[in-house]
C-alpha cells in the first residue's frame, strides 16, 4: 500500500460550524462600542503559503456589461475570491461579486452574476485600484441569495435601505458609505487590529456571533482583515453602540494595586476562557450545505442555516469561509 | 495646576484657545513669560499674534523692549502673512500707533519677500496699514517724493524716503508697491512681476495667469465682464490647502521624519541618524525635572496606513527618545509591538492599556506620560476602570496622553480612553518645545513659568 502523506478526500462536517473551526484557536478578544473580534488562529494543515493573498494576486481586468466581471489572477499561486468582494472606481459602474470562487495561477474567469453597486452610473470599470471591498454585512443574505441571477440591479433597492439606515442618501449607490463615512471606518480598522499569525475572526455583536471569516494563512488574512473591518463589519459600530460582551472588569472593592493587577489578570483569564466558549458554541450550530461545485482539489460549499455564506475546502480541508448571520 | 499655568497651558495649544480676556489676565500676570510663548515654535500663529499685538500696545509697567523686540522679530516671519495682516489691522482698529508699532508695520510688510504678490492680493488692507504706520500726510509726501526717479531727487527728499520706506526692502519694488497701492502705478517693466501681471490683466485677462482666484475674479468682473466663466478658475493660482504627504515631507520636522525612515526601513543606520535629530532636538526643549513612566503604544494601529503610515510610531518614538534625554529617568512599558534588534518596535498586536497603567503605577516614577493613538480594544472601557479605582485608591499619579496626530485638526471621536485624562496632540510639525512645556504644566506646574522666562 502507498503511504498517502498528503491525505485527501475527507468528507468535511458542514453538519455544524465545528467542522469549519476545527482546527482553529481563537485568541484574546477585542471588544469596542459595538463590536468585538475574537481573533483565530491555525488552519488546515498543509495549506500555509498554498494561496496567494488576495489584493496583491487578484485584479479586475474591467467589467464586460452591467453586471458582468473579469477578475485576474496575476500570482503564480492559486488564490481565493472572497465572497462578496468589490471594486469602488469613480465614474464608473462599481461591481461586487455574488460568490466566492478558486482562481488558478496566471488565469482569468468571467462572473456573469455580480451585482452592480452604484445605481445611475455609466461607464465600466476597468484596472481599478486593487484594494477591494467586502459588502457590508447588512447585505451580504441578500447578495448571496442572488447568486446566480443575471440582473445588474439586483441589489439597488437594498442598498438604498442600507444606506437609508445609515443616515445616508437614499439610493442605490453604495460609494456613499465611503464618501460620507471613510473617517470612521478607517477608525474601525484602527480600533479591531490584525494580530501576527492570525488567520480569521468570529465578529460578535451583543454578544451574539455575527460572522465568521477564515482565511487559509496569516499572510491572506493580512490582506482580507481591513476591507472585513472597514465595509462588511464596521458598519454595525457605527450604528447605535450595543452593551459590552464577555467579562467585564470589576475593580470595586480592590485595596490596593496588587489587587487591582491580580484582578485584571484574572479578568483576562476569564475572557480566554469565555473566548474558548464562543468558539466552542459554534460548533454546536446547525448547518445545512444545499449547493457544492467542485473545482480540481477545491469545493465551493454553500451553507445555510443561521449563519449563511460559503466555505471553500481543499481536498475536502476547509481553507476558507465567509459567513453571516441571516 | 493654577488658573495662570491652566492658561499658560492653553495657550501652548498648537490650536488658539484663549479668550482676550485670557490673554490679558496672562500679559497682567507676568509680561515676561508671555513674551516667552513666542519662543515656542508650535504655538498657534493667532496666539502669537494675539502676544505680539499686546505686547506693541500695553506700555505701562516695565518692559524688556529689547527682549521682546528680538522675540517678535524672530517670530513674525515664520506665522503666516493673512494671520500677521490680520493682526496687524487689529492695530489699526484699535488706533494703537505708537511709534514701535508704526515701525513694526513698515519693518514687517516692506521688508516680505511675498510683498508684490500681497499687494494684488491685499490691496486694501495694505493701503489701510500704511496709511497707519506713515500717516496721511506720510503718505502723500512719499507719493509725491517717488512720482519722480530717486537720482533726480534732493538729497533731503532722498533721505526722507529712505527713512519711511526705502530702507526696509528693495526700493524699486517698495517704490512700485507703494505707488501701486494707492493708485498711481500705470505699468512695471520687471519680468515675472504680479503688479505687472495686475496692471496687464486689466486690458487682457489671460495676462493674469497665476494670479490668486479672488483677484482674478475682481479684474474681471470690473474690466472684462463677458468674460466666459471657466476662465478665472483656469487661470486662477491653485492654492495648495492640503498637507504635503510622505516620508520625506518638509512639515514633518527633522526628528520625525528620521523615526519614519527608520520604522520604514529599520537598520542601525537609519537609528543613528534618527538619534542625532533626536540629540538635536533635545537641546531646544526644557529640562523635565521628573521621573517619567512611559506606556508605548506599539499595537498594530500605530503603524497607520497610506499617507499616515509610520506617523503615529514615528512621533511616539520621537517623545520617548527626548523623554530619555531630558527627563531625570524614564521606565517603558510597552503595549503590543515587536522589538527590532535596535531601536523603536514593530507596530503589531493589539492594544491592552488597563494592565500597562498599572504597571506604569507600580514603578517609582513621579508622573505617567502615555503615547497612543487611543484605540484600546482589550476592552475598551478597561483603561478608564482602572484609572478610577487608582483615584479611589489614592494610588493615582499625574498623567498626560500624549496622541500622535497627523494634524492638529485630528478629531478625537472614541479616542480618549483615559477617561479625564489631559490629552496633547502631538504632530511633530514643528518641534516639541510646546509639548514639553505643557508636559511641565500638566506634571510640574510650579516648573513653568520659571522655564518660559529663560527661554529666549
Amino acid at each position: 500500500m502507498k503511504l498517502n502523506i498528503w491525505k485527501r478526500g475527507t468528507t468535511p462536517d458542514v453538519a455544524t460550524l465545528g467542522g469549519l473551526v476545527a482546527n482553529r484557536r481563537p485568541g484574546p478578544a477585542q471588544v469596542v462600542p459595538g463590536l468585538g473580534m475574537l481573533p483565530l488562529f491555525g488552519g488546515a494543515p498543509h495549506t500555509e503559503g498554498v494561496y496567494a493573498p488576495p489584493e496583491t494576486a487578484l485584479r479586475l481586468e474591467k467589467v464586460t456589461g452591467y453586471g458582468s466581471m473579469i477578475l485576474e489572477n496575476r500570482d503564480l499561486r492559486p488564490t481565493l475570491v472572497p465572497l462578496h468582494m468589490g471594486y469602488l472606481q469613480k465614474g464608473a459602474q462599481n461591481h461586487a461579486m455574488c460568490r466566492s470562487w478558486v482562481l488558478e495561477g496566471r488565469s482569468k474567469q468571467r462572473f456573469d452574476d455580480a451585482c452592480c453597486i452604484q445605481a445611475a452610473q455609466g461607464g465600466y470599470m476597468k484596472e481599478t485600484d486593487e484594494r477591494f471591498i467586502v459588502l457590508p454585512h447588512a447585505l451580504r443574505k441578500q447578495a448571496f441569495s442572488l447568486r446566480g441571477q443575471k440582473s445588474y440591479s439586483k441589489l439597488w433597492s437594498d442598498i438604498a435601505r442600507f444606506n437609508k439606515g445609515m443616515g445616508l442618501k437614499e439610493r442605490g449607490h453604495l460609494d456613499e458609505l465611503k464618501q460620507r463615512r471613510q473617517p470612521e471606518l478607517l477608525r474601525m480598522t484602527h480600533q479591531l487590529e490584525r494580530l501576527p499569525g492570525q488567520t480569521g475572526a468570529v465578529f460578535l455583536r451583543a454578544g451574539e456571533v455575527i460572522g465568521l471569516e477564515l482565511a487559509p494563512d496569516p499572510e491572506f488574512w493580512a490582506e482580507l482583515h481591513r476591507p472585513l473591518v472597514m465595509y462588511c463589519y464596521g458598519p454595525l459600530a457605527l450604528e447605535a453602540p450595543d452593551a459590552p460582551m464577555g467579562p467585564s472588569l470589576e475593580l470595586d472593592g480592590a485595596e490596593d494595586l496588587a489587587e487591582v493587577h491580580a484582578r485584571l489578570v484574572r479578568l483576562t483569564e476569564a475572557r480566554t476562557a469565555w473566548a474558548e466558549a464562543v468558539l466552542a458554541g459554534l460548533g454546536r450550530i446547525p448547518l445545512a450545505s444545499p449547493g457544492r461545485q467542485a473545482l480540481g482539489r477545491h469545493a465551493i460549499v454553500d451553507v445555510e442555516g443561521p449563519l449563511v455564506g460559503q466555505a471553500v475546502l481543499r481536498d475536502g480541508a476547509p481553507v476558507y469561509a465567509s459567513l453571516t448571520r441571516a | 495646576m493654577n488658573t495662570m499655568n491652566q492658561l499658560l497651558a492653553r495657550a501652548l495649544s498648537p490650536r488658539p484657545t484663549l479668550t482676550d480676556a485670557e490673554h490679558d489676565a496672562l500679559l497682567a500676570h507676568d509680561r515676561t513669560g508671555y513674551a516667552g510663548l513666542l519662543t515656542v515654535r508650535a504655538v498657534a500663529a493667532e496666539t502669537v499674534m494675539q502676544v505680539v499685538l499686546r505686547l506693541l500696545a500695553v506700555t505701562d509697567g516695565p518692559r524688556d523692549l529689547a527682549r521682546e523686540d528680538r522675540l517678535i522679530a524672530a517670530r513674525l516671519p515664520a506665522i503666516p502673512v493673512d494671520v500677521v495682516i490680520r493682526g496687524l489691522e487689529t492695530l489699526v482698529e484699535r488706533r494703537v500707533n505708537n511709534q514701535r508699532t508704526a515701525g513694526l508695520i513698515r519693518s514687517y510688510l516692506l521688508g516680505l519677500p511675498s510683498l508684490e504678490g500681497l499687494a494684488v492680493r491685499r490691496r486694501a488692507a495694505l493701503r489701510r496699514l500704511l496709511t497707519h504706520a506713515l500717516g496721511r500726510r506720510g503718505v502723500a509726501t512719499c507719493l509725491a517724493f517717488l512720482a519722480t526717479p530717486l537720482e533726480a531727487l534732493r538729497p533731503h527728499q532722498v533721505r526722507y524716503v529712505h527713512k519711511a520706506l526705502l530702507r526696509y526692502g528693495p526700493p524699486e519694488i517698495v517704490t512700485d508697491v507703494l505707488r501701486f497701492v494707492f493708485g498711481r502705478l500705470d505699468e512695471v517693466h520687471r519680468e515675472a512681476s504680479p503688479l505687472a501681471a495686475y496692471l496687464q490683466a486689466r486690458y487682457d485677462l489671460k495676462a493674469g495667469e497665476g494670479l490668486p482666484y479672488a483677484t482674478l475674479k475682481g479684474i474681471a468682473s470690473t474690466y472684462h465682464r463677458g468674460a466666459p466663466k471657466y476662465l478665472v478658475p483656469r487661470l486662477a493660482a491653485s492654492q495648495a490647502l492640503k498637507r504635503a504627504v510622505g516620508p520625506d515631507a518638509p512639515v514633518d520636522g527633522p526628528v520625525v521624519a528620521a523615526m519614519k525612515r527608520f520604522l520604514a526601513a529599520p537598520d542601525g543606520a537609519a537609528w543613528q541618524a534618527a538619534l542625532h535629530e533626536v540629540e538635536a532636538e533635545a537641546k531646544a526643549v526644557p529640562h523635565l525635572p521628573l521621573r517619567l513612566a512611559v506606556v508605548l503604544d506599539a499595537s498594530a494601529s500605530m503603524e497607520g496606513t497610506g499617507h499616515r503610515r509610520h506617523h503615529a510610531g514615528a512621533v511616539a518614538g520621537a517623545v520617548l527618545e527626548l523623554a530619555r534625554r531630558t527627563a531625570e529617568a524614564v521606565d517603558v512599558i510597552r503595549v503590543g509591538g515587536r522589538a527590532h534588534e535596535v531601536g523603536l518596535p514593530q507596530a503589531e498586536g493589539a492594544t491592552n492599556l488597563a494592565l500597562a497603567l498599572v504597571e506604569a503605577t507600580r514603578t517609582s516614577a513621579d508622573g505617567i506620560l502615555v503615547l497612543s493613538d487611543g484605540y484600546e480594544n482589550q476592552h475598551a472601557g478597561d483603561a478608564a476602570g482602572v484609572l478610577e479605582a487608582l483615584a479611589r485608591l489614592g494610588l493615582a499619579k499625574p498623567l498626560v496622553h500624549v496622541m500622535p496626530a497627523f494634524t492638529e485638526r485630528e478629531k478625537l471621536d472614541g479616542r480618549r480612553t483615559l477617561g479625564a485624562t489631559p490629552v496633547l496632540l502631538e504632530t511633530g510639525e514643528r518641534g516639541f518645545d510646546a509639548l514639553w512645556l505643557r508636559l511641565l504644566a500638566e506634571l510640574r506646574p510650579e516648573a513653568l513659568h520659571a522655564t518660559l522666562e529663560v527661554m529666549s
